[in-house]
């Protein structure tokens, strides 16, 4: 094939931006095997061996168990209000009112850093109110965390139902089947990449998340990247190291066993399976 | 105005040769259309001679210079595409005015031409409306005058009609192959359509499973068929299977599968015993008289249906082995059949034809 | 639709609304509040409410620097990720190759794993004893002994690792949109291949770029695991300083203020965006 100056451009971002995405998880990984105990990481690893990943801190298993559980509450939590909206909206007597599908997005003109002290500042007073402690709870990362996440679920659930899907629903209806039928059959199977996607990304960022969950951690009740990151503020651990290559690991793992199971294009639609 | 050659042109993608050793020669002026069914390779066919795919092996000409090594736009060719692909970004005047624009034509010209191209495909109305506001037919017509603009060497058509209703459709073909005659440029024109290209081309180009199966005129298709695949698809026939029994004086004795014996003529490699399949026109069919030559083929049906379709009267009937056979009588016909009636239908063995029955 | 449907459909939404709602407005609310409270001493509020914290910042030039800051790292860190997802979800839009469907797994593989594992690396990478120094210190005979973190160019960096898998399933999605039949158009009618991209391409990717860009600036102004793990100290961001406000400090009417100037800064930078491209505003969701 003619190799064109478009093709050349072409590629070479995009192999920049894949070896710029990679490099540092690979690094991570790679220096993830070295014995090195000293004051710095090192990379590439010198000594190779699993010591820290046989000495991993159970502080970092409980952080990683917290991040998924916490993820996926408010992924599935943050689905079904985004759905529910999204369905509201398109469905709905109101009609597709600009001013509600702006109200759902508003917390992505919030900076995570301000949802952070925002959710600290506000579990303080329901403290000294009621009596409530949210901070460092499960309940409050969680709720602290819908707020960013039924954006991302309202948006992915609100993109699949289109006008295709209403005559679809028509066509059922004058077929002779019920409301219920319709929905079962014809709305839900269409709204699955949606809520696919919806759920994916919410978890994705619930589970990545710092800026948020950095301020509502406390002693032993803390996320697993809050727990990376303050590790690498103020102490030296290379069992950072060995967990962050677990994290990539099962990243992987995951993700392909997505692609395997239920194909690409339900979290991404276009992506062929 | 330029000639086009495909030299043993080949493309594959994989392990699939999805277009295999063409060889076609199209003259200057000439409108030549790409027939066949879907995966039959004229549209990749198409796409080599734009530029927009490479050829596997094999050259590709235009008026006499192998452009294999040049991109679309140093062809000089005009295309239409099958969704129109007009520029959702642009109102229909720079729609057309795009290929000159690129070529660094003065305002003056482009003006000019933009007018030309307006008044040729009758759009002058829509000028100023962007391709969303715009009808299937309409956005085609411009899509069309967007080709022509830059007065291009050669023209190249990817089932542009597909989308259109079957009035607007024939209409749109009358007006494809006026323009044509009009500006006497060399025109590939692809379709799945036989009646399509039986309207437009001069020539027509049969393709299937990436060969070229038989290259003729309308005429010469319709009549003489090459293979049970080509009398299939062009025009309707009635299929007859059945077995070759004997070869003499260029006709061929088939023991059909419905009981009866015929005499037909041999359009292909059957030999003696093979498996063979017959067919015959539906307006080459027609109800025995008493009167009729005793040499020509009879064969029994029931009367199932007649449909009166204008300009002639179509009977379905059925065959002792139950299969459906159409017949085309003129529409001033007396004595048509009623449904139930059991006649007798007669055909000169010249008008049928027998294949050895390969998977066509 | 039979009225017993749509008004399931309503309670749905009634739902989803109050709840957002109580969680949207009430928290802001009650920061809002905070905000215009004096700090008395670190941990103490006082009752009057006023401006004052917010003229106190709005008046300080140290504090515009900052913001400055922030937005240009933002902006900055924006346009290196355009540039960068353009090509790469071109590719993955355009490419006909099962190859296609791993480059997409390592994508979205990218974009799971946490900001701060790849900071992680990052400081690996281009720390003083990191592969990338040493290598330049040994290629220049001893004489290039570089800094390449603690400063905005390493931040910068984090940033685009941050939004980059973003940016580029985003703009995935709007390539897909754009059939490929005309940019085919284009370049038969005598466009090369710039002059088919600036013509008909990019008129049609604009409004969904833009989107995107406007989501990946708003996580940028937020964010503060580059800041902090890559800054070094030397970069303040607004984000930082918030931090330390809280935790230093424990200074939070301020840190209210100011949080609340940041989120004014990102929505008038959508709102000016929103100028530009009326249709950019709606937020394009990577699916």
């Amino acid at each position: 094939m003619r190799i064109s100056g478009k093709h050349i451009a072409i590629g070479a971002g995009a192999l920049f931006s894949y070896v710029f995405l990679l490099i540092p998880l690979a690094v991570v990984v790679g220096a993830s095997f070295d014995d090195g105990a000293g004051a710095y990481f090192r990379f590439p690893p010198e000594h190779l061996s699993l010591r820290w990943y046989r000495e991993l801190p159970a502080k970092y298993w409980h952080g990683l168990e917290l991040s998924c559980l916490i993820a996926l509450a408010a992924a599935a939590t943050s689905t079904l209000i985004g759905a529910l909206a999204a369905l509201g909206i398109a469905k709905g007597s109101l009609g597709r009112s600009a001013l509600l599908e702006t109200f759902f997005r508003l917390p992505l003109q919030v900076p995570f850093v301000v949802t952070g002290i925002v959710f600290l500042q506000f579990y303080y007073l329901l403290f000294d109110a009621w009596r409530v402690s949210l901070i460092g709870s499960y309940a409050g990362f969680v709720l602290a965390h819908l707020f960013f996440c039924i954006p991302y679920a309202a948006g992915a659930v609100g993109s699949v139902i289109t006008d295709d899907l209403r005559r679809i629903e028509n066509a059922g209806r004058i077929a002779g089947a019920t409301e219920w039928r319709v929905f079962r059959r014809l709305t839900l199977p269409a709204l699955k990449p949606g809520l696919f996607s919806g759920f994916f990304y919410a978890f994705i960022v619930s589970f990545g998340d710092v800026p948020v969950s950095v301020f509502l951690s406390t002693g032993g009740v803390v996320p697993l990247p809050v727990e990376i990151f303050q590790t690498l503020q103020f102490e030296f651990d290379p069992a950072v190291l060995s967990i962050s290559s677990v994290v990539v690991v099962l990243s992987a793992l995951f993700i392909v066993f997505v692609q395997r199971v239920v194909g690409l294009d339900l979290i991404l639609p276009g992506a062929r399976r | 105005m330029s000639s086009v050659a495909l030299e043993r042109l080949r493309k594959r993608y994989r392990d699939i040769d999805v277009v295999k050793d063409i060889d076609l020669d199209i003259a200057q002026g000439e409108l030549v259309v790409l027939l066949g069914p879907s995966g039959c390779g004229k549209t990749t066919t198409l796409r080599m001679i734009a530029g927009l795919v490479q050829p596997t092996a094999g050259r590709v000409r235009i008026g006499g210079e192998t452009v294999d090594d040049l991109p679309p736009r140093a062809r000089n060719i005009g295309m239409v595409f099958q969704d129109y692909a007009l520029f959702p970004n642009m109102p229909v005047r720079e729609n057309i005015a795009f290929g000159l624009q690129e070529r660094k034509a003065s305002h003056k010209r482009i003006d000019a031409r933009v007018a030309e191209m307006l008044a040729l495909t009758r759009m002058h109305a829509f000028v100023e409306r962007y391709p969303a506001e715009l009808s299937g037919g309409q956005q085609q017509r411009v899509a069309l005058a967007r080709a022509l603009a830059y007065e291009p060497r050669v023209l190249l058509m990817d089932e542009p009609l597909g989308a259109l209703d079957q009035r607007l459709r024939e209409d749109m073909q009358r007006e494809v192959a006026r323009i044509q005659k009009a500006l006497g440029i060399t025109t590939v024109f692809v379709t799945h359509d036989q009646q399509e290209a039986m309207v437009l081309a001069e020539r027509i180009v049969v393709m299937n499973a990436g060969r070229i199966e038989q290259v003729g005129t309308p005429e010469q298709l319709y009549a003489n068929p090459q293979s049970l695949f080509i009398a299939d698809f062009i025009g309707r026939t009635n299929r007859l299977p059945g077995e070759a029994r004997e070869l003499a004086d260029g006709l061929v004795r088939v023991a059909l599968r419905n009981g009866r014996a015929i005499r037909a003529r041999a359009a292909g490699a059957a030999q003696v015993g093979d498996a063979v399949v017959c067919t015959v026109r539906p307006e080459k069919l027609r109800i025995a008289q008493a009167s009729d030559d005793a040499s020509d083929n009879m064969m029994p049906v029931t009367m199932r249906r007649r449909s009166f379709m204008g300009s002639s009267i179509d009977l379905a009937v059925e065959d002792p082995a139950g299969s459906e056979i159409l017949l085309k009588l003129s529409a001033t016909s007396t004595d048509v059949p009623a449904p139930g009636d059991a006649i007798v239908v007669a055909f000169r063995p010249e008008d049928c034809l027998c294949f050895a029955a390969t998977a066509a | 639709m039979m009225p017993g449907a749509r008004r399931a459909y309503d309670s749905g939404l009634i739902a989803a609304f109050v709840g957002s709602a109580l969680l949207f407005l009430v928290p802001q609310f009650f920061f809002i509040r905070q905000s215009l409270l004096p700090n008395l001493a670190p941990g103490v509020v006082g009752d009057t409410l006023s401006l004052e914290n917010y003229r106190a910042i709005v008046t300080d030039a140290f504090y515009w620097g900052v913001f400055g800051r922030t937005i240009g790292l933002s902006v900055v860190s924006v346009a290196v990720g355009l540039l960068l997802a353009f090509p790469t979800a071109y590719l993955l839009a355009r490419i006909r190759s099962r190859v296609v469907r791993w480059l997409i797994v390592l994508l979205l593989i990218s974009s799971f794993v946490s900001v701060v594992v790849k900071v992680l690396g990052l400081t690996l990478l281009l720390g003083t004893d990191g592969p990338v120094v040493r290598a330049l210190h040994a290629l220049s005979f001893g004489l290039w002994d570089l800094r390449l973190v603690h400063n905005d160019a390493s931040v910068a960096i984090g940033l685009v690792q941050y939004t980059l898998p973003l940016l580029v399933m985003i703009l995935f999605g709007v390539i897909q949109n754009v059939p490929p039949s005309l940019e085919e158009a284009a370049l038969v009618h005598g466009a090369s291949d710039w002059r088919a991209f600036r013509r008909v391409l990019l008129p049609l990717l604009w409004p969904g770029a833009l989107a995107a860009a406007l989501i990946a600036f708003n996580m940028n102004m937020g964010a503060f695991t580059s800041a902090v793990l890559l800054g070094g100290g030397r970069v303040l961001t607004v984000p930082i300083m918030i931090q330390r406000k809280i935790i230093l400090e424990t200074d939070y009417p301020n840190a209210a203020a100011l949080s609340l100037l940041l989120t004014l800064a990102v929505v008038l930078v959508n709102l000016a965006a929103l100028k530009v491209r009326p249709g950019a505003f709606a937020a394009t969701h990577p699916g």
